[in-house]
């Protein structure tokens, strides 16, 4: 009885135009920066997993990095007004927090760090290994994770940056306050000493 | 295989990651206020009082919440993106009461859209939206400062009638967890009230006597 398709009359009252998409990061920065929490959320939820990984490999210790990825998530709330529009945000993010997890770990002084580890392959459950990965004999990727634990602090956060998290040359010296040049120079000096430990 | 692929391809075992969400929003908000303003507007609506509220208050109501729809105050409008007019997919209207749980309210004659979980109808210069509220726990509507807000009795339930500058809605789709905005520019205005649940969206009208006098004559449950 209701709604005979194309009998009504022309909406001339509505201008209307409806949108139904998922936001984009911007998007959700914008509304952020302007109070909704829930666009921050959704921000929290896309970067929580680097973040936590980001304060862990500087950290190294779960609840420290667990504390310095929500502190930075607070902190990065509250200076939100200062991101400039059409940066990217990642970087932005992950340099409050490594500043956090750094301060935690200045703090933590002398207390023995974590020592990173492998992936047991045999505990299901795990992150299933790459085929690259796979290709590694055990012994090989324990020596050459050896080998990076041994590399100086400095060197080793440009590691883990760029390899172990994945991040551009750009977004590591974002992350860690370094010049660019400084990163391309770290990671060389690394990579030269880790190919001597490893492929003596 | 060279060097950086092996490290890339290092299996690190990660402690297990924290959900940090909850706690990080738990320290940006300020819950306090929804207690007593939601009440506040309630016992106005009861009344049956056709309350204005002028700009130089909306400091202090600067938050209620109708149905699935939070409403906010803001200082600036969100950018909306408007878009060519999509109230979801047309369909005969026995199909659109198939796809929600309630029964819709309907005027005599209309035209039927599906969008997601939200049933759109239009007819002359009306546009009516409906759905669940829980569903869209997270339904938020922002009005700027360009915009007037009335609370009012419609159909024996709260309501409020936003006049002025457009506006949106956002919320969270329960099944995918997206952040979803709808977004709608208008030249008129929006009735928005709430009974049994459902939340109901009246667009066009161009008084709020003519808003009522529609969702009163409204045929339905």
């Amino acid at each position: 009885m209701v709604s005979q398709s194309g009998n009504a009359a022309s909406p001339r009252g509505v201008e209307a135009a409806v949108v139904d998409r998922p936001l984009e990061e911007h998007e959700l920065i914008e509304r952020a920066k302007r109070g909704d929490t829930s666009a921050y959320e959704a921000l929290v939820r896309a970067h929580q997993g680097i973040a936590f990984r980001t304060a862990f490999l500087i950290a190294r210790d779960p609840s420290d990095a667990d504390e310095a990825a929500q502190d930075g998530f607070v902190k990065a709330y509250r200076v939100l007004g200062r991101f400039r529009r059409g940066a990217p945000f990642r970087p932005w993010l992950l340099q409050i927090v490594a500043n956090e997890a750094r301060n935690r770990r200045r703090s933590a002084g002398r207390r023995a760090n974590l020592a990173l580890r492998l992936v047991d392959e045999a505990r299901p459950g795990d992150a299933v290994p790459s085929p690259e990965a796979a290709l590694l004999s055990d012994e090989r990727r324990a020596e050459l994770l050896a080998a990076v634990e041994g590399l100086r602090e400095e060197e080793r956060l440009v590691v883990s940056c760029r390899f172990f998290l994945g991040l551009s040359e750009d977004e590591t010296a974002q992350t860690l306050g370094l010049k660019l040049g400084t990163v391309k120079s770290r990671t060389s000096r690394a990579l030269a000493q880790l190919r001597e430990e490893v492929e003596r | 295989m060279n060097l950086e692929h092996e490290l890339r391809a290092l299996p690190i075992a990660y402690p297990e990651a924290p959900d940090l969400a909850p706690r990080v929003l738990a320290r940006l908000e300020r819950p306090a206020r929804r207690w007593w303003l939601a009440p506040a507007l309630v016992a106005v609506a009861a009344a049956g009082a056709l309350l204005a509220i002028p700009q130089t208050r909306a400091a202090i109501l600067d938050f209620f919440r109708i149905g699935g729809v939070e409403v906010q105050r803001v200082e600036t409008q969100p950018r909306a993106p408007v878009r060519a007019a999509a109230l979801g997919r047309e369909v005969p209207f026995e199909v659109a009461q198939r796809a929600v749980d309630f029964p819709l309210l309907a005027p005599s004659s209309s035209i039927a859209y599906v969008d997601g979980r939200m049933v759109n109808l239009r007819w002359k210069r009306y546009v009516l939206s409906q759905w669940r509220g829980e569903q869209l726990a997270f339904a938020q509507k922002q009005v700027g400062p360009g915009s007037q807000t009335v609370g009012v009795d419609v159909r024996g339930a709260t309501g409020l009638w936003i006049t002025g500058a457009r506006h949106e809605i956002i919320y969270r789709d329960p099944r995918t967890g997206q952040i979803v905005a709808k977004s709608r520019r208008l030249a008129g205005n929006v009735l928005i009230w709430e009974a049994g649940g459902i939340t109901y969206r009246l667009e066009g009208a161009r008084t709020v006597a003519d808003a009522r006098a529609v969702a009163r004559n409204l045929r339905g449950p």
